[in-house]
């Protein structure tokens, strides 16, 4: 962790100094004053501040027991719970969403998700590539491509934010690599490890509104440090850093407890505590307050990962003890983040998306449990101009494979890309050999016709 | 009557086990959360905070006149903590895998645990030693309970049948059911002469615990039951699951007399205090609650 303190900057105990570069790659995004004019300079392209969140679902959620209930399939596969009617008719959704169920004229209900690579991990939903194979650099997430291509909408708040949590397993709390985008775009992460100190803490707002007595800090600690280039170049990452926090756009923008408790009790609360057993990240309500409240500070990404959906089973609950614990958390998250969006009107310039890399098996285990289901899973979309109130794709009477209208991975990333205003037959980002890479391989896949 | 809980007392997550000291003074709560949570009756507030276990808490007992927590976990140990101090004293580690389920012996002297490893452990909790294992399940075990005089264990999981072990011999000499679905949960009434046990149904089972002849059923769940546990004077059965709710029913007629509303989510524990007039209850909604009868 980084530790601000009177008398200058101190690594803490067992931080390397190579651990001490990462973090300001890591948790800083790495974006350079010199970006950050020249994305000021350019700002008259910039000024659609077109968003997305996103909301990982880590673990994989059981589709047939939220937004594809089978009551006529057979017991040991259609689960314990019942649907009911939402505000469309024929969209029925779990009992436990009935605040998402009064929205679902807003929303968009995908329920034949394909192409998953079947890998515990965060990394297909964050870069809407399989780990395999890689072009040289390396796949940059979304945020990252996005930061790439776009630049930040102001000096003070970074284009991508990773919300994901310091507790977990590293699959599901990765924030997305920058990849061939360049370290300068990895998303800004205030809750990933190493960084918590340098966000939570607050880092006294105040000591650092004396830019003379940083710099002086900067020095110090060079002078502590093996001067290399590597260290120069932490002059400008630690600039942008403290530009970000000084400004107190970006922190306030962080610090939920600001907001007013009518919000607050709209999005209900959440905890820092694992969200399940052993890797388990938090499944904390607030991030979704903190994701609208960056989009508002000018973030054009928005990522966060909601507890832990892998439930295989007892002797750790099962799938449904553990949905009745999740699901109502995110159904009041959610339908608290779609209203406020379209409260601030925000809504048709933000993406919002919720999915998890794989559904989970038709038929329950022995222990109560639902196994990983890479063959079909199922995704919920809202804002961002697409047509909501629709149901797209089917799955046959055991939720077990698409019979109507699959849809991959990549045709939602095409269709976020087109919210944000991308033209995926033309933007590309050149890779790490100067070879220019397509967001996601057009060729095939487009943004999704039912709802652009 | 619907009766709602006089305390609610919250974990980080799932709560597992409850279990009341002997004079009522203090309520113990294990957690997936990893801890076990000892509160001061009436009040509810949290008097220790005993950490160590690496995973979720299936089973806490008061014991040695209430000077001692013992508790099992599925990090495959037992433990047990001096509570005046609020520490650990002894660690007790065995079984290849999970372990779900554990009874003390009714002196306290011994325990028993039983795992998805599909064996039982014998343990002499004052040495801190393990006295047997107990081999015969071929499947997970999810449930074991000591017999009142202390003379037979009894244990069931997902081979669906209740085994019966002699004590003293540590030998299986019956077996009870079979039930149609993976038993768990297991309790015997204060007079040992009968067995209720639930399964992954709506229904509970009360088995006559000599003849091995199955006594009667009672069905007033609506979906699986979790646990059952008779009051100390064995007039009443307390039973909890999947809907919720906790069902206190005359264990002679099977007549609902009251029915505990407030958990979330799935009922994991019930507990009788010594004088039978609370109720504590574990569920996974990450709350233990008090209840007056």
């Amino acid at each position: 962790m980084l530790t601000i303190e009177g008398s200058g900057l101190k690594l803490c105990d067992g931080v390397s100094r190579r651990s001490f570069l990462k973090i300001g790659g890591l948790a800083m995004g790495g974006l350079s004053l010199p970006q950050l004019l020249q994305a000021e300079a350019n700002a008259g392209i910039k000024s659609s501040h077109k968003s997305v969140i996103m909301i990982f679902l880590a673990g994989g959620p059981p589709h047939q027991d939220m937004v594809d209930l089978k009551p006529e399939a057979p017991v040991e596969y259609r689960g314990e719970f019942s649907p009911i009617h939402s505000s469309v008719p024929g969209i029925d959704v779990c009992e436990h969403m009935p605040l998402l169920a009064q929205r679902m004229d807003d929303l968009a209900v995908i329920r034949t998700l394909v192409g998953s690579e079947g890998r515990h991990s965060a990394y297909q939903c964050l870069h809407g590539h399989k780990t395999l194979p890689q072009p040289p650099g390396g796949w940059p997430c979304f945020g990252s491509a996005v930061s790439k291509l776009r630049g930040p909408v102001n000096r003070e708040t970074p284009a991508a934010v990773a919300l994901q949590p310091r507790i977990g397993g590293q699959f599901w709390s990765d924030p997305g690599q920058p990849g061939f985008a360049g370290m300068r775009h990895a998303p800004f992460a205030p809750n990933a490890s190493g960084s918590k100190d340098l966000v939570l803490t607050g880092t006294s707002l105040q000591n650092l509104k004396d830019r003379r007595t940083l710099l002086k800090q900067i020095d110090y600690l060079k002078a502590r440090l093996d001067t290399t280039d590597v260290i120069d170049g932490m002059d400008t990452q630690y600039q942008q850093a403290f530009d970000i926090l000084m400004s107190g756009r970006l922190a306030e923008a962080l610090n939920f407890e600001n907001e007013d408790r009518a919000t607050r009790e709209r999005y209900g609360y959440g905890s820092t505590e694992p969200a399940g057993y052993g890797d388990a990240g938090w499944l904390r309500n607030e991030d979704l307050l903190v994701a609208r409240r960056l989009v508002e500070a000018g973030a054009r990404v928005v990522t966060l990962s909601f507890g832990r959906w892998d439930w295989h089973g007892q002797p750790h609950g099962t799938n449904f003890d553990n949905a009745r614990d999740h699901i109502p958390a995110l159904d009041q998250a959610l339908s608290a983040l779609m209203d406020d969006l379209k409260d601030r009107g925000l809504d048709r310039d933000t993406s919002v998306i919720v999915w998890g890399e794989f559904g989970r098996t038709p038929k329950i285990n022995p222990r109560g449990g639902r196994d990983h289901w890479p063959s079909v899973g199922c995704a919920l979309m809202a804002g961002g101009g697409i047509r909501t109130g629709q149901v797209i794709g089917a799955t046959n009477s055991r939720a077990e494979r698409p019979v109507d209208r699959p849809v991959h991975f990549q045709e939602i990333f095409a269709t976020l890309y087109h919210n944000l205003g991308f033209d995926v037959d033309h933007t590309t980002i050149e890779d790490m050999t100067g070879r220019p890479q397509y967001l996601v391989d057009h060729s095939t896949y487009q943004p999704l016709p039912e709802l652009v | 009557m619907i009766l709602e809980p006089v305390l609610t007392l919250r974990h980080n997550n799932a709560v597992y086990s409850v279990a009341f000291s002997s004079d009522g003074s203090l309520l113990a709560s294990g957690s997936l959360d990893k801890s076990i949570k000892i509160w001061e009756l009436p009040s509810g507030a949290e008097k220790f905070r005993l950490q160590g276990h690496r995973e979720a808490i299936c089973t806490v007992s008061f014991q040695e006149g209430d000077a001692t927590l013992l508790s099992a976990s599925l990090d495959k140990t037992l433990r047990t903590w001096d509570l005046a101090e609020g520490k650990l004293k002894s660690t007790m580690p065995g079984h290849g895998t999970y372990l779900t389920s554990m009874a003390p012996s009714p002196d306290g002297t011994l325990a028993v645990s039983g795992s998805h490893d599909k064996t039982l452990i014998l343990w002499n909790v004052t040495a801190a030693q393990q006295v047997a294992t107990l081999s015969g399940h071929t499947n997970l075990v999810s449930a074991i309970a000591y017999s009142p005089d202390g003379r037979f264990i009894v244990s069931g999981g997902h081979d669906l049948l209740i085994r019966v072990w002699d004590a003293e011999t540590k030998q299986q000499v019956r077996e009870i059911g079979p039930h149609q679905k993976p038993i768990q949960g297991l309790a015997f009434s204060p007079d040992g002469k009968t067995l209720a046990a639930c399964d992954t149904t709506s229904v509970v089972r009360l088995w006559n615990f000599e003849s091995g002849e199955l006594a009667r059923t009672i069905e007033n769940h609506s979906s699986p039951v979790k646990t059952v546990e008779f009051s100390p004077d064995g007039t009443l059965l307390a039973s909890g699951g999947n809907d919720s709710l906790v069902l206190i029913q005359n264990a002679a007629s099977g007549e609902v007399l009251h029915t505990l509303k407030g958990h979330r989510n799935t009922v994991y524990d019930i507990a009788f205090s010594a004088d039978g007039r609370q109720v504590a209850t574990a569920a996974f909604d990450r709350t233990a609650r008090v209840w007056q009868l």
